[in-house]
């Protein structure tokens, strides 16, 4: 089979140039519409600071004095009971059903830039496709250098209805479908992102976080942390790391890091009780 | 330096390739090929076009083209790999040697907006304007 | 700095510098974008049928990834890469092949398809 070069000159050819112009056009237009990063609000900022203070305080709660751990603590519980550092303090506590998103202008914001994304996406494809189907809609464009199975024909001859034609022949439609894939893997420094693949891509708006929930429980994460001052006994402890210990230690690995917060503690006399209970298991047997 | 040589190299890669490419472009269509090859007595009058069609045409390029193209693809890829841009060490101990105590401290986590600074300078401000307005 | 979620995304956060990680993958990104694209071409000048298209990728690809490894990290992958080796020879490996596919099809239907 032999295809015109009149058929390359004026269908191939201008396929493939429009679709490198349009992703190029439309990574420019991206850049425009999305504009400068929106600032964030400053009540924001301090919501999530004051959630990550309370993380830290319980992470770090050894390397302060009680007294001081004690009052941050206490000051802590009760600013987050009050909701002090909410972004509205005066909104329906909890059991209200969560405000909807098109009422909090942040929210409405972040919805129009998807949008946004999306039609700057999804236009241009269409309006592509509809022009390849108007203009070259039957053409056989080109053909693949490899062979194929039968299950590929439906893909890559839509618009072209010959039950004979060997499926390794491309028709017009397809051909676009194969650029846009392949712009799709990573030409045009991803800015002809297939319309697919940007549906894929999008992630959906961010679900509403309930900051005065994330307080609460915060809040009891940090009533029923303990508090175990580092300095109380560092003598012992510094003995102890430089292998000095005055008692003599049964488990030789007690001496090394002792100086750690204590969860990585309590794993390890959990892990001792294991051993121990071990070695009392193979004495007896 | 090596990006400009890398440019260079690349551009000169991709010149070469479409010499190739143009080169066996014309190989297929000069009438040369035909008269030399097998099948040039039975169809000296026809179109090369129905020798392709049927699938008679020797597909064997010959290694001047052959050797041109991978050479081409040689330089080009060497250029590509000049001219783009150098890595970056990923690992923190090597980006931490790099940082002083200065920009640790003046880290945003080590501001502290609650001090005794703020009540010096409302006073130091008060004195001014008393002893201005006086 | 957040202890209480101490999974393996946040070691890594102390491990490596994040921004650096971006800026090697897009690096990387863009000389196999080109690779993809200048072998494919070759292929298709050079008539590649069926699997001898394939077989030129992974020949190029791998003619690449050694090209890297010796010129970009002077044979230390680790200090340029979460994976070491591993990145440079296998990431990217599907998505480049499509935009091959493309320039090998492009390039055969230019020069051997069309008189």
């Amino acid at each position: 089979m032999i295809l015109d070069p009149a058929i390359r000159d004026w269908v191939l050819l201008p396929i493939m140039v429009v679709m490198l112009l349009v992703g190029i056009i439309r990574h420019h237009i991206s850049v425009l519409i999305t504009g400068a990063p929106k600032k964030p609000q400053l009540k924001a900022v301090r919501e999530s600071k004051a959630l990550l203070r309370g993380s830290q305080l319980r992470s770090f709660r050894n390397a302060i004095p009680p007294h001081a751990f004690e009052s941050r603590k206490a000051y802590l519980t009760q600013a987050f009971e009050q909701g002090k550092y909410l972004k509205n303090p005066n909104a329906p506590k909890e059991g209200a059903p969560t405000p909807n998103p098109m009422t909090d202008p942040d929210m409405m914001e972040g919805m129009m830039e998807g949008m946004k994304k999306q039609v700057s996406n999804m236009v241009p494809q269409m309006l592509i496709m509809g022009w390849i189907n108007f203009f070259f809609q039957g053409f056989v464009v080109i053909k693949l250098p490899f062979p194929l199975t039968l299950r590929f024909k439906s893909m890559l001859q839509s618009g072209v209805d010959t039950r004979d034609m060997d499926v390794t022949w491309v028709s017009s439609l397809s051909w676009y479908f194969l650029n846009l894939f392949a712009a799709g893997a990573g030409m045009n420094d991803m800015a002809a992102m297939g319309g697919v693949a940007g549906m894929a891509g999008m992630a959906p708006p961010g679900q509403p976080q309930d900051f005065n929930k994330i307080f609460l429980a915060e809040k009891e994460n940090l009533l029923i942390t303990s508090h175990d001052w580092e300095l109380n006994s560092i003598e012992e402890k510094v003995l102890k790391k430089y292998g000095k210990s005055l008692k003599s230690t049964s488990s030789s690995d007690k001496i090394e890091r002792s100086i750690e917060d204590s969860p990585d503690k309590k794993e390890k006399t959990v892990k001792d009780k294991i051993r121990a209970a071990q070695k009392a298991k193979s004495k007896r047997s | 330096m090596s990006q400009t040589l890398g440019r260079v190299l690349s551009l000169v890669g991709i010149a070469f390739l479409a010499h190739s490419a143009f080169s066996t472009y014309e190989r297929k269509l000069s009438p040369t090929m035909v008269a030399t090859s097998q099948y040039a007595a039975n169809i000296q009058s026809t179109d090369l076009s129905y020798l392709n069609a049927v699938d008679k045409v020797e597909s064997g390029l010959p290694i001047e083209i052959t050797a041109e193209c991978l050479m081409a693809v040689a330089v080009a890829l060497v250029g590509i790999v000049l001219c783009s841009g150098d890595l970056k060490n990923i690992l923190m101990e090597n980006e931490m040697t790099k940082q002083t105590i200065d920009k640790l401290d003046t880290a945003p986590s080590f501001i502290t907006f609650n001090h005794r600074g703020r009540r010096a300078v409302s006073a130091h401000t008060l004195l001014q304007r008393r002893s201005h307005g006086s | 700095m957040s202890a209480d979620a101490q999974g393996s995304g946040s070691e890594d956060v102390h491990k490596y510098v994040l921004p650096y990680i971006m800026h090697n993958a897009k690096t990387m990104q863009f000389a196999r974008a080109c690779l993809a694209a200048i072998s494919g071409s070759a292929a298709g000048i050079l008539g590649l049928k069926n699997f001898q298209g394939f077989a030129f990728y992974a020949v190029s690809w791998i003619f690449m990834s050694f090209l890297l490894l010796a010129v970009k990290t002077q044979f230390k992958p680790h200090l340029f890469f979460k994976g070491g080796v591993k990145d440079i020879f296998t990431e990217g490996l599907i998505g480049g092949l499509l935009s091959y596919i493309l320039f090998h099809t492009f390039l055969y239907g230019l020069v051997h398809l069309y008189q």
